[in-house]
């Protein structure tokens, strides 16, 4: 093992991709959220059950573990995946950088995770060096946190906030206001008018994102109790605002530390890195049983009889307006270029209108859904509806509509010649592609031929690398491109892999590693990223190339049958012994190590010695495991070679 | 007899194939390179390895062609130098899975890095010709190089003062191999 298996990968994409609440919430709210621990603000709280809600356990934990392949979330459409984002509307309009994060940040706060993760692994022993011997004795706990660093990696990657013209997964769905029962009417008219008063970009929906707000109230505290219904009435009848009361016990937040039935809550894999950075010890939330139910109880249904709902009902509503005018018999007919249908009429063959009217017209139709200026459609334009409908398809897991959906709007964005549009647009249809095919819920789970990827899924990548790097810079954009799609491409080997007794199907499954290496050698020869990065972007190279090995298993059925007898041992012919013929020709393990070496070379070892001293140790143990060595060395160990020389010069750091 | 007879006959071998004084390689009078002209264009590098049936290399060369007013040195990067050993060893994991599946013993442009391409030849015995190079549309010639480097080293292990998979030090075996590299590559 040098890697984290892709199935963790993929679950962690899917939490990033979960729809998006954004809090905002009141002094006083805050102070209660607070008492309940080293909590920042109602946001902060709210964030460390992202992972519960997800996957029902505290996910977070099988970071630090090694799951199995077949935990993989069947149950995670419209089971309540969500993440709780700060309030993103106020910064909506100040956006300077179009990137989708900062490339500095991103190595910055990598650099920070490595540190910490080296800090965890020198506190398993007691000196301040760790040695072969340990790292043998606790290789499993030290892969873990190694493993880690990758999926920190990930969840960088998507960790921004920040709202895009052309994708709407940054979009939130759902507001939340967190009041206190105690708060004033002037602040808690500020905060529900908030989102009504401020003014988005023209590309953003105000009539997509569903307001609810939660009012905290002291369960001993008849007054204030009164005054929370008070308040409740008063949204409901003059504003139309749904509510919801929480009765908190103030008590609850007091923790009996030998009590089993306490709830330990591991933070969101996305919050800021900092946060962790300054406690290591207390990153982890404590609450007791009753103050977890406490919180989850109303979240999960706010989440559940609202939020879902609220999204069920819009791509209904969506789907009646843009989608199927657009599809029916009658549309396809009558309908042009644009959804108005008023251009390529079918009965405009005969009529004396000369094709320069016809680009005139388009030109004048165009203008009223896209924006060529500021490069974004209009939040009431069809395709910018369209766009919608097929991300919150995408975040509900449904793929195989959502990719349909993303095929409906592409012949318009080239038109219109939105180059960042289109790119998002192949991008996430390509996603949607990959994960309907690797999900086995039966939704869009249409497996991928090698034809599919070489006739459909390279050349939408390609397309997209090429116009968000050339047509748009967007490096980070491109970055997230690649990476995305090269994990989906293991995940699907691994899948495959793991759902296999025999080789049928192995020729696919090295077709999809083969394409994932291919797309994480992009991202390493574009050298967009920062040495550290690529450094264990090779580490994943490395470790698909170990996934080729899998240890075959006979079939059910199978007879051992005596050996002829010209397949019986001869004692006078050389009995070579070196070549392990059970995995003859099918494992990969010398490219690993090759991967290793070099992932080695690329993150310093005079600036990681820990990590690269780890990684060392970890070739050597596959060097054992070959036979090719002369005295018991392998010429890939001798003098002049990079492993040898990466070896002095971390002798000479030690 | 006989026995004993082919024993003393490839004897004489080893020791007259030790004996042999070092061919020198006879150098053709042509004019000499200036440094800018040698900067400018890329000199054709090989690396050629001998892996023993058990993967463990007994010979070992780096040469550079002799064609395009080249000299016969290499000039790999030191990248390069310091991963050789690395990129050959990598190329056997590809030369597994297809060895059992054709019947051909040259696998021309088997693995590449980097714009390095690799070439094996794979004799009866498991035993590996690896060429590591970056010079391409030369298969041909470093296929004819790998078969006449077979019959030496067929010749080579018919001696009975050679055990098999043990590094080859013999300064004939190498004098002809820096001779066929000259003649071919």
């Amino acid at each position: 093992m040098c890697g984290s298996p892709s199935s963790n990968v993929q679950q962690l994409l899917l939490t990033a991709y979960a729809p998006k609440i954004s809090v905002v919430s009141s002094t006083l709210a805050d102070s209660i959220a607070t008492s309940f621990g080293k909590i920042e603000n109602i946001q902060h709280l709210f964030s460390y059950f992202e992972n519960i809600f997800a996957f029902g356990s505290n996910y977070n934990t099988e970071i630090y573990c090694t799951p199995t392949l077949n935990n993989s979330p069947t149950t995670l459409s419209g089971s309540g995946c969500v993440r709780f984002v700060n309030n993103v509307f106020i910064n909506a309009n100040n956006e300077a950088s179009p990137e989708f994060f900062d490339l500095n940040t991103f190595s910055n706060d990598l650099k920070t995770y490595v540190e910490i993760i080296d800090n965890k692994i020198k506190s398993l022993s007691n000196s301040t060096t760790i040695d072969e011997k340990l790292y043998s004795k606790d290789y499993d706990i030290i892969s873990k946190f190694q493993n880690s660093i990758y999926l920190k990696l990930i969840a960088l990657l998507n960790s921004t906030e920040k709202m895009s013209s052309f994708e709407c997964f940054n979009h939130p769905i759902m507001q939340l206001v967190v009041i206190s029962g105690n708060d004033s009417k002037e602040t808690i008219e500020k905060l529900v008018s908030n989102l009504d008063s401020t003014i988005l970009p023209q590309w953003y929906d105000k009539s997509s994102t569903l307001q609810h707000i939660i009012i905290l109230s002291d369960q001993d505290d008849s007054e204030m109790l009164q005054k929370s219904l008070k308040i409740q009435e008063d949204l409901k009848v003059k504003s139309g605002k749904r509510s919801t009361i929480v009765n908190i016990d103030m008590n609850a937040n007091q923790i009996n530390e030998s009590d089993t039935t306490n709830v330990t809550l591991l933070p969101s894999l996305f919050c800021n890195i900092k946060r962790n950075s300054q406690d290591t010890t207390t990153e982890s939330l404590l609450l007791s049983n009753k103050a977890f139910n406490l919180w989850k109880r109303p979240l999960q249904d706010i989440i559940s009889k609202d939020l879902i709902i609220f999204m069920n009902t819009k791509i209904k509503e969506w789907n009646d307006e843009v989608v199927v005018p657009r599809t029916s018999l009658t549309g396809r007919i009558f309908g042009g270029r644009k959804w108005g249908g008023n251009k390529s009429n079918f009965f405009s063959f005969g009529s004396n209108q000369s094709s320069e009217d016809n680009i005139k017209e388009t030109n004048n139709n165009s203008k009223d859904t896209y924006n060529s200026e500021g490069g974004y459609y209009y939040a009431q334009s069809p395709e910018m509806i369209l766009r919608k409908l097929a991300d919150w398809y995408f975040m509900l897991g449904d793929y195989k509509n959502a990719y349909t959906t993303y095929g409906l709007i592409k012949k318009n964005m080239i038109n219109d010649k939105a180059f960042a549009h289109l790119s998002s647009l192949q991008e996430y249809t390509v996603f949607s592609l990959l994960l309907g095919a690797s999900s086995k819920s039966g939704a869009g789970s249409q497996s991928i031929t090698p034809k599919m990827i070489s006739t459909v899924i390279s050349p939408m990548l390609d397309s997209s690398f090429y116009s968000y790097l050339s047509r748009c810079n967007l490096i980070t954009y491109t970055l997230r491109l690649t990476i995305i799609a090269a994990e989906l491409y293991f995940y699907l080997g691994q899948t495959l892999a793991s759902n296999l007794t025999d080789d049928s199907n192995r020729n696919i499954e090295e077709i999809y590693y083969s394409e994932s290496i291919s797309m994480f050698k992009k991202v390493i020869d574009s050298n967009l990223l920062d040495k550290l990065s690529n450094g264990y972007m090779m580490q994943r190279i490395a470790y698909i190339y170990s996934s080729y090995d899998r240890s075959y298993t006979n079939p059910d059925n199978y007879v051992m049958q005596d050996p002829s007898y010209y397949e019986t041992e001869n004692p006078g012919k050389i009995y070579i012994n070196s070549p392990n013929l059970r995995n003859f020709g099918q494992s990969r393990n010398r490219r690993l190590i090759l991967w290793l070496v070099l992932s080695i070379n690329e993150i310093d070892p005079m600036k990681q010695p820990l990590q690269s001293q780890l990684l060392i140790w970890r070739i050597q143990k596959q060097i054992e495991l070959d036979g090719s060595k002369v005295n018991g060395k392998s010429w890939l160990q001798r003098n002049g070679g990079l492993l040898s020389k990466i070896k002095e010069e971390l002798q000479v750091k030690i | 007899m006989i026995h004993q007879l082919s024993v003393i006959r490839t004897d004489e071998l080893e020791l007259e194939l030790e004996l042999e004084p070092e061919v020198e390689p006879e150098v053709e009078p042509e004019v000499e390179p200036t440094p800018d002209h040698r900067h400018n264009k890329i000199i054709m590098s090989y690396y050629f390895a001998i892996l023993g049936s058990t993967n463990e290399p007994i010979y070992e060369l780096d040469i550079g062609t002799y064609r395009q007013n080249g000299d016969g040195s290499t000039n790999f990067p030191t990248e390069i130098n310091e991963l050789k050993q690395f990129i050959s060893n990598a190329s056997l994991d590809i030369l597994e899975n297809v060895q059992f599946k054709s019947n051909q013993i040259f696998f021309k442009n088997i693995d590449s890095f980097y714009g390095y391409s690799i070439d094996i030849f794979l004799t009866q015995g498991n035993t590996k010709f690896v060429i590591l190079t970056n010079c391409k549309n030369f298969d041909e010639n470093i296929r004819q190089f790998c078969i006449e480097i077979n019959e030496i080293y067929v010749k080579k292990i018919l001696s009975p003062f050679y055990d098999l998979n043990t590094p080859i030090r013999s300064k004939v075996f190498d004098a002809k191999v820096r001779q066929l590299a000259r003649k071919y590559l």
